[in-house]
């Protein structure tokens, strides 16, 4: 069930200039599943801002939020005590499986494979991937849940390159949940198709509503045609995509 | 007590407050939040006689104070309507308005005929003023002859009191008013979104791929509440009012302009409560100033 909190500002972490660590307690505690996500109106922006659930404890919930405009840097100037109206959890998450898995985030697609991590046990594989160093923010939370290996593009930290470059052999044993730019992930949609290995990605869209009303959000399929990326995903399976 | 019911062309409506199609999904969508029963109506999205695809992605953009769509009328078409949503829309109590769409005059038509005899709905409102689609739409809305033509053309086909929802893409909003009254219609909504585009200026496209889309929300309300009055002041059936309606207060000036029922759209996706603290804003209003009905302010600007 959507809930829809008037939350309270628990903490604004600046991890560097530029990415955030927000924590708010919404009041309830609510079972999230990795993946899902959650709507956030930021004070003097029009339309609400989705953003990944990056961890859920108790009450609260953090994001991990990239400052790309206008909205996140209004979100990096809010102070604690704030209230802030949050609608969650939505959409969708990750189709947890019992194959042997493989966490790929690039960027702030990092954010929504912590919870996974936790969710599925069993210190699995998370390659985080980015183009500088500053692109890695979480390396210390995910060492907590998972192996983490590093690459970025210029060398900064970890491996250099993709990250392809630190991908293990895939077999059709394997799944990938993956989250990030597109070209990271059509590039992962490729070598699935080659190597049969299960993919999930999760998307993003721009989004007015959220909630499946507005049908703004959409996303092309094989055989369903226009998918919301809020309602239907944002997680979908590669093979549904006509990438 | 104040008493907020209004009958609007024979629909009988609990309060004044609707929520506009496009923006409410068919009632399921916001059912975490609040009881659909509180609504005074709500108007499902743009039906079809075939199921729509509407156009490609990226779809939205956010404008200063509004929101850029380009949705295309994507939707499951009649039939579906028909046997999923209705029979789900009629255990609500709340009235239900279907937004009629088509390409052509035929497709409006058939619409209408499979709707005939279904008890779950209690109107229609015709949509000749969609700017999302090629063709049918906006065509219709934008020019007198052709609107009041559809409007004469179908209206001995329904069964249901027949709403005109008019465009504000046009030079002089009364004259179409005119000619659907005219024509037959039991009462007219407006505005539809107001034409409209945005740039990337990094890759130099379009934010909509379509181009152009419809504005709508807080950025078009004076000029739909302009329209609203100019219209209310020229014909007798009722006019319901929208366009960036918000808050209680936008409600009332709509209400005051000569609106005998207003429709909230973009403000859904804001606030899903929006529709709610306006029906109870507006008791309150009316309470405070010792009015007893909602008819005591329609229409009673001062000029
Ligand atoms: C399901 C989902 C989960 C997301 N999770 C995260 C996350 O965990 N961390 C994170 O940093 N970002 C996440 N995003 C992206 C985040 O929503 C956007 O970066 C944010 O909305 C930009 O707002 P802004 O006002 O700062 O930027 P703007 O100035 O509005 O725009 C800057 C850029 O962001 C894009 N953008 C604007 N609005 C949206 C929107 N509503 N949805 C998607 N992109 C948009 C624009 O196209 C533009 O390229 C997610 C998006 C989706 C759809
Ligand atoms: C995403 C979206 C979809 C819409 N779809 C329809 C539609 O199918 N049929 C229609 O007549 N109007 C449609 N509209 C227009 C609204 O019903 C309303 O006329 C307009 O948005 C102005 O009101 P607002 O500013 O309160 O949103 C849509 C608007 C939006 C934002
Ligand atoms: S954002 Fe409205 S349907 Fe997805």
């Amino acid at each position: 069930m959507k809930k829809l909190v008037s939350a309270e500002i628990v903490s604004v972490q600046l991890l560097n200039q530029n990415y955030l660590l927000l924590t708010v307690d919404t009041g309830q505690a609510v079972k999230v599943f990795a993946g899902q996500f959650a709507t956030l109106q930021i004070p003097d922006v029009f339309l609400r801002r989705p953003f990944s659930i990056h961890d859920a404890q108790g009450t609260r919930l953090t994001f991990l939020i990239k400052i790309v405009g206008g909205g996140t840097q209004k979100l990096a100037n809010l102070s604690v005590g704030q209230k802030i109206s949050v609608i969650y959890p939505l959409g969708k998450g990750f189709a947890v499986s019992k194959k042997q898995a493989v966490l790929v985030g690039g960027g702030c697609g990092s954010a929504p494979l912590l919870l996974l991590a936790k969710q599925l046990g069993g210190r699995p594989l998370v390659i985080l991937g980015g183009r500088t160093k500053d692109d890695i923010t979480q390396r210390d939370a995910f060492a907590q849940y998972a192996q983490v290996k590093i690459t970025t593009e210029d060398g900064s930290l970890g491996t250099k390159g993709f990250v392809t470059a630190e991908l293990p052999n895939l077999s059709p044993d394997c799944v990938v949940y993956a989250c990030g730019p597109e070209p990271l992930l059509r590039s992962l949609h490729r070598l699935a198709q080659e190597k049969k290995f299960e993919l999930q990605l999760s998307l993003e869209a721009v989004m007015a509503c959220g909630l499946g009303a507005c049908l703004g959000c959409v996303v092309k399929t094989r055989a369903t045609g226009h998918l919301c990326v809020c309602q239907d995903g944002p997680v979908f399976r590669a093979e549904d995509l006509p990438w | 007590m104040v008493d907020l019911r209004v009958n609007l062309a024979g629909i009988k409506l609990q309060n004044p407050v609707l929520v506009a199609s496009g923006t409410y999904g068919y009632g399921e969508e916001f059912a975490d939040f609040y009881d659909a029963r509180r609504l005074g109506a709500i108007v499902v999205k743009g039906t079809t006689d075939a199921p729509r695809e509407g156009n490609p992605a990226p779809r939205l953009a956010e404008a200063p104070s509004g929101l850029l769509n380009a949705v295309g009328l994507q939707n499951k078409g009649v039939d579906y309507l028909v046997q999923e949503y209705l029979p789900r829309l009629a255990r609500l109590s709340t009235p239900v308005i279907v937004n009629v769409s088509g390409a052509d005059e035929a497709e409006y038509l058939s619409v209408i005929q499979k709707l005939r005899g279904q008890k779950a709905v209690a109107g229609l409102e015709l949509n000749i003023s969609c700017p999302n689609v090629k063709s049918g739409g906006m065509a219709y809305g934008t020019n007198p002859d052709s609107a009041a033509g559809l409007v004469a053309r179908v209206k001995p086909f329904c069964d249901k009191p027949l709403i005109v929802k008019l465009s504000p893409n046009v030079t002089d909003i009364v004259s179409v008013a005119r000619a659907v009254e005219n024509a037959g219609a039991d009462a007219v909504s407006l505005i539809n979104t107001l034409l409209g585009m945005a740039v990337d200026v990094e890759t130099q496209r379009p934010k909509l791929s379509t181009v152009t889309g419809g504005l709508s929300g807080p950025a078009v309300k004076p000029v739909a509440l302009r329209m609203v009055w100019q219209t209310a002041a020229a014909v007798k059936i009722p006019v319901i009012g929208m366009g960036g309606i918000s808050t209680w207060q936008d409600a009332v000036e709509f209400l005051l302009a000569g609106a005998a029922a207003v429709q909230v759209g973009t403000a859904n996706f804001i606030d899903p409560l929006a529709p709610l603290k306006i029906i109870d804003g507006l008791a309150k209003y009316l309470a405070r100033k010792n009015l007893a009905k909602v008819e005591d302010i329609v229409g009673r600007l001062k000029i």
